[in-house]
Formats: structure tokens, sequence, C-alpha cells
């Protein structure tokens, strides 16, 4: 069977484009509102002050570093290394997460648990693990490429005309010929952001905690929170 | 050809006129027709406004403002689709606790029409997604993810064409590879297809089946990476296939301060935007169309 196309066609003869913002200005929508009621009033519970942020820290005022992403590694880095320590009776040399990791900011003020899970809200847990001297290069090589604001910890590195100039890996230099203990992520550690150096290490060590947990813990213990940038990762040309 | 760029910034007024090759006609006022687009991506579960101190959005976003634009234009005109370029979930304690249930219901009593998988939307496995799909009254559209015997089989629509005061919109969806991006165990069994090969597959369906007069993509592939250039983004998406209008783009949430205009494999225009994250911007594209004059040739379709 045969049939003739004579649908009417159209052509586009212009195009008008208009990006508007979205504010909030007190509108009431009582459909809406009512909807999210219920579910607005289960999670109420996480507005509960947990501590203070001295300044805000955002994961978006550094080239290669970031006053949040500095916040979270040292906190992280610090807090297990004595759990690591236990388990392995050797110290974590530095810490690598992911900027994708970390959402939004902390905005100067009080922090209650409802900022943290906005700001990191994946539940990865950290792992520890033992990189060769080369996994380590490709990693610094990967940051290298990367160019953006991965959060790190005991490590200090140089990039200068695209090339890896300096690294300092707990104030020391960086040794190709040697293996280093590694903080990570789950989600890095199993590909995540294409990390493929954390994959098959020499040895790995799950810690079995929640990073966001981590942090509130911190938090609720040290109460008053300030970070700022270092230049922890810097490029010189 | 007069084209005036106006939108150096994203503001509420600014309005950018893209105009098109005329092909010879001329435009008759009283037989054109108005369709306008308006478009999100990577809301990422903000639903409550950020609070008046946010040192970057200060009460920016959320969904009752968000509404009342929707309403506004869809009085001025009714001839409006909504549409989501993915990565509707995650990001406030909202989907944590709900698993995007309050998300899908808020964007199906916006008037949503459709949306698309972003990375995002695997966060809780396969099957939860299944199951979240139920709280959305608008549709899901991917076509380059093969969902054979997986819990999405049959759940999400490659394309779907909406007819609209005569006109016909085509609109597909294209995700973003998942491999290194999500954890293996959430996505088990999705097979991603090559964007290019499936856009010149669909659109070449689109055009010539189904007859439509726009055609749209919801791509969560991201705008361009300028530290990997080979990888499939947008802008490579729109210069390497044939009869898309217009890429609605995501992941990278890019703030485009103005939308950006390619030539595709053919030499004709199209129009990639993305409006940054989190709801605090909406997209909107009106398109202007009228009667193709000349009498189309007679396709002799077998079936």
């Amino acid at each position: 069977m045969f049939f003739s196309c004579n649908n009417v066609n159209y052509q586009i003869n212009n195009v008008e484009l208009e990006n508007i913002k979205v504010l909030n200005q007190s509108v009431k929508n009582e459909e809406l509102e009512i909807l999210i009621g219920p579910f607005k009033n289960k999670i109420k519970k996480l507005e509960k002050k947990i501590g203070y942020s001295l300044n805000s820290l955002s994961v978006r005022d550094g080239k290669l570093e970031s006053s949040l992403g500095n916040f979270i590694a040292d906190v992280l880095l610090n807090e297990s290394d004595s759990l690591f320590k236990s388990i392995s009776s050797k110290n974590i040399d530095f810490c690598l997460l992911n900027k994708g990791g970390i959402r939004g900011t902390l905005n100067q003020g009080n922090i209650t648990q409802h900022d943290l899970i906005t700001i990191m809200p994946f539940n990865n847990t950290s792992i520890v693990v033992k990189l060769s001297g080369l996994k380590v290069l490709e990693l610094l090589q990967y940051l290298n490429i990367e160019n953006i604001a991965h959060p790190v910890s005991g490590i200090k590195i140089e990039f200068e005309n695209k090339k890896i100039k300096k690294v300092l890996i707990q104030n020391k230099k960086f040794n190709l010929n040697r293996a280093y203990y590694v903080l990570t992520s789950n989600y890095l550690q199993e590909g995540g952001d294409k990390m493929n150096f954390f994959k098959d290490p020499l040895e790995i060590y799950s810690l079995n905690t929640n990073i966001r947990e981590e942090l509130i813990k911190y938090i609720s213990k040290i109460k008053n929170v300030k970070s700022e940038l270092d230049n922890r990762i810097v490029r010189l040309k | 050809m007069n084209r005036r760029y106006f939108l150096d910034k994203i503001t509420s007024s600014t309005i950018l006129g893209l105009t098109f090759p005329l092909l010879g006609f001329e435009k008759n006022n009283l037989n054109s027709k108005k369709i306008t687009i308006l478009h999100t991506n990577d809301v990422h579960s903000h639903i409550d406004p950020f609070p008046a101190n946010d040192p970057l959005n200060p009460n920016g976003g959320g969904v009752i403002a968000r509404s009342k634009i929707i309403n506004e234009i869809k009085k001025d005109n009714p001839n409006t689709l909504v549409l989501d370029a993915g990565d509707v979930f995650q990001g406030t304690p909202y989907f944590n606790f709900f698993g995007g249930e309050i998300e899908l219901k808020l964007m199906s009593k916006m008037g949503y029409n459709a949306s698309t998988l972003g990375n995002h939307e695997f966060d809780n496995g396969l099957k939860k997604l299944s199951e979240s799909l139920k709280y959305a009254n608008f549709s899901f559209l991917n076509s380059n993810y093969n969902l054979k015997n997986t819990p999405l089989e049959n759940k999400i629509k490659k394309y779907e064409i909406y007819v609209i005061d005569g006109i016909r919109i085509g609109i597909f969806g294209l995700g973003i590879e998942l491999n290194g991006l999500v954890q293996k165990k959430l996505y088990n069994g999705v097979r991603y297809l090559d964007p290019i090969e499936i856009t010149n597959d669909i659109t070449n369906k689109l055009k010539n089946e189904h007859q439509c007069d726009i055609i749209i993509c919801l791509s969560h592939l991201g705008f361009k990476y300028d530290n990997k250039k080979e990888a499939m983004c947008d802008l490579i998406l729109a210069k390497k296939t044939k009869n898309i209008d217009l890429i609605i783009g995501g992941h990278t949430h890019t703030f485009m301060t103005k939308p950006l205009e390619v030539n595709n494999l053919n030499g004709k225009r199209v129009i990639i935007n993305q409006v940054g994250c989190f709801g605090i911007n909406i997209g909107k594209i009106d398109f202007y169309l009228s009667k193709k004059t000349i009498s189309k040739k007679t396709n002799a379709i077998k079936v």
C-alpha cells in the first residue's frame, strides 16, 4: 500500500531566546506548598545547629584549590589517620578527593546537618590505597591535565608550563621509587572521575567511615570552623 | 544576514534575536505561528530557594518562583513545552531522604512535558530509579542507552512527538557515558551507544518519517570539555549530525551568557543552550514558523 505525504510543513523563520533568572519573591502557591509541606517537615530536624563557620567556604574560590575543598580534605586526613594507624600501624601520606563530590558553599554562620548533606550529598566512604611511585606520578599527571580544584591534603604541588615542577608529600620531596598511602573515597577508588590510578593498588584498606558523617562529627566536636586558601596546588605559568 | 546579539549577561529582560535564513520565502505574519520552549537542567533536587545570605545566588531558584514564571509564560503563549535536560536528582536532603519522589511530583505539577536521564538519576541504582518514575506524569527520553533486560526497559522512550497548533515537534534524549562517572553496580546492564550514530538515525526518522518541523535534543552530554577535546559533547554533536534545530544541554552546569549557533553537517544552524544549574534560571526559546509555500514533492512511503 502506498500513500502520499500531504502533511503541511512549517519552516522556522526566526528564533528568540531569553534566559530568565528565577528569584524567590515570597509568592504563594498553595498547591505546591501543600505537596512540599510533609516532606519539608520530615527533614526539619536537620536544621539543628552543629557548629559555626567563621568565614564562607566555597568550592570555587581558587584556581587549583578551594577553601571548602581544603577544609574537607584536611579534616578527613586528620580524622582518618589515627584510625588507619590502628589498622595498619602506618600513616596516611596524603588525601585526594574530587571537586565534583563537593556541591555547594558553606556560608558564614551556623552550620547544620542540612548544609552538610547539600555540600556532600553522596554516601561515599573513606578508603586508603597503597600506590607505587609510578601510580602517584600518574595521579600528578591527571591533576596537571584536569587543571581544576580537586581537594587535596598532605601534598603541595607546583605546575609550570604544563609540567609538574615540584611536589612535596608530607613536606618531603616526592620519591618515584617509594610507595605512598593515599586516602580517597570509594567512588574514586572504583574509577570515578576516571581516576584510574586508584584501580588495582598494592594494598587497599576500607575505613568504612561515611565521609559526610566524619565531617559532621568533627564540626560538632570543634564547633568553630575556619579555612583558607594556602597555595597547596599552584600553576606558576 | 542580519544577526543581532543583545545578550551578554543572563538577565531577566534581555532578548537574543537569531534571524534564520529565509530560504527565499517571505515571512507571512498572518500565518506565523509561535512555539515557546521553556527549559531547565541540573536542578539537583533544589526545591527551596537559596537563602538570602547565599554569596552566589541569594534568593535564587525555588520551585514556587519557577512555577510562577512557567505559568505566566504559558498564559501568554499556551503553545509552550516545558523541558529538562537531566540531573533532576541529588543535591539536597530531599533526595537523600525521599529518593526523587518530591522532585518528580513537583515537575509533574509544574507541567513539565519531558526530561532526559542525567548521570545522577542513577545514584540510587536502576531498580529505585525505575520505581521512582511512577511519580512523573511526563516522559523521560533517552535514545543512546540500551536498556534491554534492565529495570528501565520499556519505561524510557527513545523520542516523543508533540503536535502543537499543527506544528510537529520531535524531541529525543541523549545521555553521557556512565563508565567512570557512576559506580558500575548502579547502572549494571545499561549499554552506552554512540550519540552521533543514534542521532543521525533518530533525526532522520523524525524529519522524514514523522515530518517534524522542529527537532530538539535533550542532552546530558555536557556543553564542551576544554581539557578533553575529543570527549563527546554538545558542540561535537551539533557539528557532526543533521536535522537538530535545538540542543538543550546539561551536565557541565554551564551558565551560557549567550546561546551558541553552530553549523551542522549540512551547514544548517543548530542552537545550543544551557542554563547553569539548581533551577536558578529558566531558558526560554521562541520559534516563529510559517507554512512552507512550495508544494512538497510527494514521497511515496511503502507501508
